[in-house]
This record gives structure tokens, C-alpha cells and sequence, in this order.
């Protein structure tokens, strides 16, 4: 039983992908990561089984299992559900050495910005509304412009040395504002280092929002690109570190908030 | 001052209407009738039954039949009723928060609007206010203040003006200058004298309401979860429609049994207490209350000017002359206003802090409607104060449409659970 009690669960359903890991004394004892797909509950059903059959434990032996993301609730085996900025805010948190620090978390259809201070408690947080720019969405839409994946939309964009400016924060019409640079031979990494600009200033205008001094921590899909964060830190003018694992951070911080280690609980 | 119509531009208008109307479905009261029956069945209390059996019934209430008075419509909580109730009429206030109304509004209005704007043009030139005589306005923001031009071609429209300064001491004598020329018009308007006894009557009614609202006010904010935000805000809602003296009368039923109901059994409320400020929340814009219910927390008290705002003040008068009646009504609505198209942003936010003392609110939530540019500002002056104070703040934008609603959720829920 005391051995039981030890692992818990962490789903991260999300708008792109959904993100599953099993914490064991607050260490990552699996994971793994699917596509969520149309059918949000099967997808989330079959992520969940198969991180249990990575690591070789069955269902029985999981505590807890905490779900968080937008599809947080379609989540059934789930005991308890938490939202992804109290997630993504305390997995950060944690993943920083229990430090006050400011989380930019950059998913599929949202950005987040989360201010948390030394005691781990989130004092504030924004998130875009109604609008997908400075969003994961953002950046999928001009990887097919470019013809290419979100690595190779990130190799591209370091490769620059002088980047277009990208004058529509929409994505739509930077998409295409994006087809009429390339039909005027505009080099693609310059268009590429030019959308990562684009993101980049809608992300700062919230970070600004959040007047905050805390040293700035990056996670959620987006912070898989190092282009991203290079034109973060120019544009912010700050330094950004890049979580470990960041697409899982929300995942974590959900298996987290019910291993007791919490300083609150809801 | 009255507002001439234009024989032309009424033509225009029209003809452009009419040619719209003819593809629109009219939006219904009674399309509405099953969300109000949930909200009637959700609440404890009986009588809270006929706050929302006026809303049931107000497709019926604002056709011409069955009226004995004249009715005046207004806009704003800049008007004052009491005057209008002096004069032998119904004061109706005609701010809506009506999604189909305001998609009708688009079709002559442009999209980038308030929605409030849009949803009163919507009701008005599809004839919802079929009963009433004529509209007054009054020049809060630049919307409302153009609101008087466009419903020309609909109705007779008396436009209000008062000065940006919310000052009692430099702007008091422009505004009971107003409110005598208003006085005025409508004696005119109607052929009538109306009497300091009048206006004395109507302040003692106006007032009967003011006292309720006040009792109700203070034990929502003490005993949370028994008079819940659903009929609290109906009830807010219906006063825009119906006689005070009425209002008052159901509402003191009311009162009585939510306080028999707190005397029996003592509230098991475990949820988190919001203060609600921003911009108004009228019938069926319920989307922010709905969350709020779902989530298991009460807006234990509001700043709202289709609420609190407009129900908490009282006239108090220190002179029974015409003038010294006038002045105390300018004092009630005018220099009481937390309105933020007027100077004056300290009073609000001493009153946002004097509440959160007084009953010990979990946090804030601001609700802005998009497209208000006064409240969004407010919003943010307010939210530094709060972060100073290191009182939980939440702003929120959103419109009259219900497809945020899953954002909304995820805000809320997130502010929440970072409340202690």
C-alpha cells in the first residue's frame, strides 16, 4: 500500500498533443506523448495505457491521477483535475529548485504567463484570448508555408542574418504575408527568423503585462525551439532558460500537485 | 436639450433597415423562456419566482396594451427616475446585454462597438420598445453620446449633456442646471405641473427601493450562497423594468424569506467569495455567473452600475426647494457615480477597497466587456492598486457571445485555486 500511494499520474491533455508521466518521489519515472486528435478521450485513454505499459505497471498501482489541459475533464479515470496554469506554474516551479521565477509556457492554441514567487505561489498570470497569434498554432501554420517541420522552421531561422519584419501579429494574414515574401525571393530563413520575431513581440507585450523582475523560465511545446528563444531573449532583452523536458512541464506539475509535497492545496 | 430629427437622414436610415429586417428572425423572450426556468428552479427561494416571471413576461410588457402610464426609456445610471416618476410616468432603462440584439445592431452599426450600444439599437429599431414615449440619454461615453443621433429616426430622444468632472464642488451647479432644464421638458412634454411634493414622493420611493437593495446588499455579502448571483442580478435586471414601489414590495418578500431561510439552517457555503466589478451584467449576459456557479463560488458583492451602482445610493435631501431637490438627486447620480467615462477614478477605487474591508472578499474579478475602452482602463488602474495590496485580482475580457465560454472557465478556475 505505502508503495502504492508513491506514484502518481500527471496527464496534460492539450489543444496539439497530450503529455503523460508517472512521478515517483517527485522523479519522472515515465513518459510519454501523443497526438490528442479528434476523438480527445480515446487518445487520452490510449496515451495513458501506454505510458503504464512503458514503464511495465499497472493501473492498480498508480495513486493518483491528476489531468490537466483543456480537455482536462473528458479525462475519466482522472481523480482529480487542475488547471494547466496552476499545473505548468508549479511544475516549473519545482523544475527550477523551487525558485520564484516567471513561466512563459507556450502551447498549441495558448500562451501563458505565469508569475510565481518563492513560496511557489502563482501571484499572477495572464493568457491570450480569442486569438491564436503568439501561440503554437502560429508557428504550425508557417511551417507549411515554408514546406518544412518545427525543427527545420527553427534550423532555418538561426541560420539568418537578416531578418524580414513580419508586420501582422494575425496568423492568418502573416501567413500570408509570408507566400507574398516568398514569391519576391525573400530568403526563407529570413522569413522564418522574421515569424519567430513576430511571436516573439506579441509573447513580450505579455511578459510587459506582467511587471514582473523574476528570471524567466520557458516551457510548453514552443520552448522546444531555440529560434524561439533566441528571438525572446533579444526582443525581451532578458535571459530565458529553457526547462528540461519542457513540453511536459504542465504534465509533471499536475503528478506533483497531488504527492502531498504542496505548500497549498485547493 | 431635445434632439431634431432629420427628415432625411430618418428616410435613409429606414429604407436600410427595412430592406435588412426582411432576412432576420426576431429574437424572442420566450426563446429565452427555458434558460430562465433553470435559473428559477436553481434558486431556494419562492419568491424569487416573480423577478423572474417579469423577464417571462416582458415581450408582453413592453407592447403598448395594457400601460396606464406613459413610459420614458433612458439609457445610464446618470438619469434621474425621480423626476420621470414625478411627471405620472414609468421610467424604463434600456441598457441590454442582448446577443441577438447586438448581431441585429451590426447589420446598421459598426461591428466594433460596444455591445451594449449595439444590443439597445438592435432592441430599439426592431421595435422591442414599442410602449415607450420617448428616450433619454445622457453624455457618458462617446457611445451613448452618438446612441442619441442614431435612434433619432426611431424615437424622440432627449440628450442629456453633463461635464466629464465628477467633481460635486466645481460641477454640481451644471448639473442641477441640467437636471432643471430636464425637469422642464418633461412638464411640457406632458402638460403637467409637477409639485415639490411630487418630487418628494418620488425621492421616498426611489429611496423605499434604495433601503431594500441596501438590506439585501449587505446580508449576500454575510450569508453567501442563499440568495445566489442568478436571482440577485435578476433582480437588478427587472428593476431597469418595473415601478419601484412594486420592486421594493417583492423584493422585501424576498428579503423575509432568505432571512428565515439563513435563521434555519446556518450556510454551508465552503466556496470562495468574489467581489465582481466592471462593466455591467444585465439579463441573459449570464456567461460570467454561470462559470462563477459552476466553479462553486459566490459574488458575494458587485460595483456594478446595473447594480450596486445604481441601487445603493440614496437621494438625500437637505432642502425641500425645487433646487435643493434637484441637487441632492445630481448628488445621488452624478457625484456618487463610479462610471469611468466621468474624472474620478479615486471614488471607485476607495469604494473597491472600503468593500473589500468591510466584508472580507476572497478577491476581484474584473468583467470588461470588449470594446469598452473607460472600463478596460479602470481595469488596469485598478488591477496595479490591487497588486500593491496584494489583493487577488482577476481581469477578464469578453463579450455577449458564448463561444469564450471554455477560456472563460479555465481563467477562472485557475484564479481559483491560486486564491488561499
Amino acid at each position: 500500500m505505502a508503495n502504492k500511494a508513491k506514484i502518481t499520474a500527471g496527464i496534460d491533455i492539450g489543444s496539439v498533443a497530450t503529455k503523460c508521466v508517472l512521478v515517483k518521489e517527485a522523479r519522472v519515472i515515465a513518459s510519454n506523448l501523443g497526438k490528442t486528435g479528434f476523438d480527445v478521450e480515446k487518445s487520452t485513454i490510449d496515451i495513458f495505457y501506454d505510458t503504464l505499459k512503458k514503464a511495465k505497471i499497472s493501473k492498480s498501482k498508480i495513486g493518483t491521477v491528476v489531468s490537466t489541459g483543456y480537455g482536462r475533464r473528458t479525462f475519466k479515470e482522472a481523480d482529480r483535475t487542475i488547471t494547466e496554469v496552476s499545473a505548468a506554474g508549479y511544475g516549473a516551479y519545482i523544475l527550477t529548485g523551487r525558485k520564484n521565477c516567471l513561466v512563459i509556457d507556450v502551447g498549441g492554441q495558448d500562451t501563458k504567463i505565469i508569475n510565481i514567487n518563492k513560496t511557489g505561489r502563482i501571484t499572477d498570470f495572464l493568457m491570450n484570448d480569442k486569438c491564436a497569434a503568439g501561440t503554437g498554432r502560429f508557428l504550425e501554420l508557417m511551417v507549411d508555408v515554408l514546406e518544412t517541420d518545427l525543427e527545420g522552421l527553427s534550423n532555418l531561422a538561426l541560420k539568418s542574418r537578416k531578418p524580414v519584419t513580419i508586420n501582422s501579429t494575425c496568423s492568418v494574414f502573416a501567413e500570408s504575408e509570408a507566400v507574398s515574401l516568398i514569391a519576391h525571393s525573400v530568403k526563407r530563413e529570413d522569413i522564418a527568423a522574421g515569424l519567430f520575431d513576430a511571436i516573439a513581440t506579441r509573447i513580450n507585450n505579455m511578459i510587459k503585462q506582467a511587471h514582473s523582475s523574476n528570471p524567466i523560465v520557458f516551457s510548453g511545446g514552443g520552448a522546444k525551439s531555440s529560434a524561439l528563444k533566441k528571438s525572446l531573449e533579444r526582443i525581451t532583452k532578458r535571459e530565458i532558460t529553457i526547462l528540461d523536458n519542457p513540453q511536459f512541464v504542465a504534465a509533471y506539475g499536475a503528478a506533483l500537485l497531488d504527492s502531498g509535497s504542496l505548500p497549498r492545496t485547493s | 436639450m431635445p434632439i431634431r430629427k432629420d427628415q432625411l437622414m430618418k428616410e435613409v436610415y429606414l429604407k436600410a433597415i427595412r430592406t435588412n429586417l426582411m432576412h432576420l428572425d426576431m429574437p424572442r423572450i420566450s426563446d429565452m423562456a427555458e434558460e430562465v426556468k433553470k435559473y428559477m428552479e436553481h434558486s431556494p427561494l419562492k419568491n424569487s419566482h416573480f423577478f423572474y416571471e417579469i423577464i417571462l413576461n416582458s415581450n408582453h410588457r413592453h407592447s403598448k396594451k395594457g400601460f396606464k402610464k406613459p413610459v420614458v426609456g433612458y439609457f445610464c445610471n446618470l438619469i434621474p427616475e425621480e423626476i420621470i416618476y414625478a411627471a405620472g410616468c414609468l421610467p424604463v432603462r434600456l441598457c441590454s446585454q442582448n446577443d441577438t440584439y447586438a448581431k441585429i445592431g451590426e447589420e446598421f452599426f459598426p461591428a466594433d462597438m460596444c455591445p451594449v450600444i449595439k444590443s439597445a439599437c438592435g432592441a430599439i429599431s426592431t421595435r422591442h420598445y414599442e410602449n415607450i414615449d420617448f428616450v433619454i440619454v445622457p453624455a457618458a461615453c462617446d457611445g451613448k453620446t452618438k446612441l442619441a443621433e442614431m435612434l433619432v429616426p426611431f424615437k424622440e430622444i432627449y440628450f442629456l449633456d453633463l461635464p466629464k468632472d465628477s467633481d460635486y464642488l466645481k460641477s454640481a451647479g451644471i448639473w442641477t442646471g441640467e437636471y432643471a432644464k430636464f425637469l422642464g421638458f418633461i412638464k411640457n412634454r406632458y402638460d403637467r405641473r409637477i409639485t415639490r411634493k411630487d418630487l418628494i414622493d418620488a425621492c421616498t420611493l426611489t429611496n423605499r427601493r434604495t433601503n431594500i437593495f441596501r438590506e439585501i446588499y449587505e446580508f449576500r455579502a454575510l450569508h453567501p450562497g442563499i440568495i445566489n448571483a442568478f436571482d440577485y442580478f435578476t433582480m437588478t435586471s427587472t428593476s431597469f423594468i418595473s415601478d419601484a414601489g412594486f420592486w421594493s414590495e417583492h423584493s422585501e418578500k424576498l428579503y423575509d424569506e432568505a432571512k428565515k431561510l439563513s435563521s434555519h439552517n446556518h450556510s454551508d457555503f465552503k466556496g470562495k467569495r468574489i467581489l465582481l466589478s466592471g462593466s455591467s451584467i444585465i439579463f441573459p449576459n449570464y456567461k460570467v455567473l454561470d462559470v462563477l456557479d459552476e466553479l462553486g463560488c459566490d459574488i458575494g458583492g458587485d460595483t456594478q452600475c446595473s447594480a450596486y451602482g445604481r441601487l445603493y445610493d440614496p437621494v438625500e435631501i437637505d432642502e425641500e426647494t425645487e433646487e435643493g431637490i434637484l441637487r441632492a438627486l445630481s448628488l445621488k447620480y452624478v457625484a456618487a457615480s463610479m462610471c469611468p467615462c466621468f474624472l474620478g477614478i479615486d471614488k471607485f477605487i476607495d469604494r473597491i477597497l472600503d468593500l473589500i474591508e468591510t466584508y472580507k472578499f476572497d478577491g476581484v474579478i474584473y468583467n470588461n466587456l470588449r470594446l469598452c475602452q473607460v472600463f478596460e482602463i479602470q481595469g488596469s488602474l485598478l488591477k496595479h492598486v490591487l497588486r500593491e495590496k496584494e489583493i487577488p485580482f482577476l481581469f477578464i475580457k469578453t463579450d455577449l457571445g458564448k463561444e469564450d465560454t471554455g477560456q472563460l472557465k479555465t481563467r477562472i478556475e485557475a484564479f481559483l485555486e491560486i486564491l488561499k
